[in-house]
């Protein structure tokens, strides 16, 4: 008997990320200034897409978009299927806590709390017990090598273990979905290429889908597939 | 020489003790004139800016405000924090008054925040005593109804107050008269997973979904505006779609910023609502909002020069 092959994401499955027309414009000094102009996105579950483009292409623009952290956008965001637009201020809340995980280009650890405490607090926001979370996190870190780490406060780790923890903050709730916006930016390249790509493993290890905006094509080259943007639209 | 008549003697000696003692009253009644009743003293203690910083009120409402945003981060039910807020103690080390607008009573202050817990809870890692430096503006509420509390800088203590947990039952726990039900109890009820809808089939590419409208809501929640500026920006969607604007901007920034940018960003936050919610018209409001996006790309670019 032939060996089946490896089955292709389904095409009727619910993308984790979907965005129609969106649009977002600044006005400055009576100048509007026009950041995203009707951009279409899909992202299906464990799919990790990059969002390339130079400075000022509205990267993080759409991130903090897709990443239900600003209003004052027009069009459709769904995430996990659910319309960002019907939701109130609690749902938004929730399905952000619930949903979504975020590694930003800096680490934004609690400096008073150690790597292993950072790594719990969104699992324990999210209501997990002590112990629970305790393994998830000590799991986590350890996976990205930080096991002789764990106690150790943000002041006391490098530039890339501090990035390590914040991928594994991120990912500590299993979110279908993760937004990364320039997560190895603040690195040298050997190590933004050694954390970026230990990022990846974890993040297929964990199922999770992610949309990471870079303005690095080596960087990009590494994930599933490339979505280019230029002057707030798709190419 | 005649001799004084010792009933002439007694009756002088008498009328100088009565002199002495209407003098020694008088002086008395006089020198309260001068002095402030309880009331008066407590009337300028409430009005002196320096103490507004440090006063027991001002902490009751930080106290509130990091358990609102604990509660609305957590997901949680408002009503168990605010019970363990009536257990926890705000304390402050050297309040600092930053600025004081005498027209509209606004007072900015920053200060070295720590939050103790009561017995019987904790936060992630077990403590009971969390720390942050803070800037925070009090305002008088537009409609009379009190203070108004603007808190920045105090993700160090929200962040992990949402963790809190029970960490036992001892006896005297402040909690245990009111536990909820089983499964009521919000700091131990596991949340409701997120259930994906059904899939919806992709409209075809020439006719995509139509734009909804665009959210005439501000970047805040309206329905916790009580400041005279944040009624204004709730009131007017010109006002909202800039505030929409500069926070979008802010937070943008906020997460490219550096870690010294970062405070600037935090720093200034606080002297821009104090100025807006100082405004009497929207166009002033308006104008300060426009300020502070040119002030957030400023500090951005490197060109931020303190006024």
């Amino acid at each position: 008997m032939s060996e089946e092959p490896a089955p292709p994401l389904r095409d009727d499955a619910t993308p984790v990320l979907r965005t129609r027309d969106l649009h977002r414009s600044f006005t400055q000094a009576d100048v509007t200034i026009e950041v995203l102009r009707g951009v279409d996105i899909e992202v299906r579950p464990g799919e990790i897409v990059a969002l390339l483009g130079p400075s000022g292409s509205g990267k993080s623009t759409l991130l903090q978009a897709v990443g239900l952290l600003e209003g004052g956008f027009k069009g459709s965001i769904r995430i996990v299927g659910r319309e960002a637009a019907e939701l109130d201020d609690d749902a938004r809340t929730e399905l952000r806590r619930e949903a979504l995980g975020f590694v930003y280009q800096f680490h934004h650890l609690l400096p008073d709390f150690n790597a292993r405490e950072n790594v719990m607090l969104p699992l324990m926001i999210r209501g997990a017990e002590t112990d629970e979370a305790r393994t998830r996190a000590d799991r986590l870190l350890s996976a990205l090598g930080l096991g002789a780490r764990l106690e150790h406060r943000p002041s006391k780790l490098s530039g890339g273990e501090q990035q390590r923890v914040a991928v594994a903050r991120a990912l500590a709730n299993r979110p279908p979905l993760v937004l990364a916006d320039e997560p190895t930016g603040n690195l040298d390249e050997a190590t933004a290429d050694i954390v970026f790509g230990e990022f990846l493993n974890l993040v297929r290890g964990e199922g999770s889908a992610a949309l990471v905006a870079t303005h690095n094509e080596r960087i990009a080259a590494k994930m599933d597939r490339v979505l280019r943007l230029h002057d707030g639209r798709l190419e | 020489m005649r001799r004084l008549n010792p009933t002439a003697i007694a009756l002088l000696a008498g009328a100088l003790v009565l002199l002495l003692l209407i003098y020694v009253f008088a002086g008395i009644t006089r020198s309260n004139t001068d002095k402030l009743t309880d009331e008066q003293v407590a009337a300028r203690a409430a009005s002196d800016p320096e103490t507004r910083c440090g006063a027991q009120g001002t902490y009751d409402l930080i106290k509130r405000e990091l358990f609102r945003r604990a509660a609305e981060l957590r997901g949680s039910n408002q009503a168990a924090f605010n019970q363990l807020a009536g257990y926890s103690v705000v304390r402050m080390d050297a309040p600092m008054l930053k600025s004081h607008d005498e027209d509209i009573g606004t007072i900015t202050c920053t200060g070295s925040l720590a939050l103790d817990l009561p017995p019987g809870v904790a936060v992630v890692g077990g403590r009971r005593t969390l720390t942050a430096n803070v800037g925070y503006a009090i305002q008088p509420a537009a409609d009379g109804s009190g203070d108004v509390l603007t808190l920045s800088n105090a993700d160090g203590v929200v962040t992990p107050l949402a963790t809190l947990a029970r960490v036992g039952t001892a006896e005297g726990d402040p909690l245990a008269p009111d536990t909820p039900e089983p499964g009521e109890d919000p700091l131990t009820a596991e949340p409701e997973p997120i259930v994906s809808e059904p899939a919806e089939p992709s409209p075809p590419a020439a006719a995509p979904s139509p734009a909804p409208a665009a959210s005439a809501n501000p970047s805040f929640n309206c329905r916790l505006a009580r400041s005279r500026g944040e009624i204004a920006v709730c009131n007017d969607a010109g006002l909202a779609a800039l505030d929409r604007q500069m926070a979008s901007h802010f937070n943008r920034s906020m997460s490219q910023a550096s870690s010294s940018e970062r405070a600037l960003l935090e720093r200034t936050r606080g002297r821009f609502i104090a100025y807006r919610d100082s405004c009497r018209s929207d166009s002033c409001i308006a104008d300060a909002y426009r300020g502070r996006i040119t002030e957030i790309g400023d500090i951005m670019a490197g060109r931020w020069r303190s006024r």
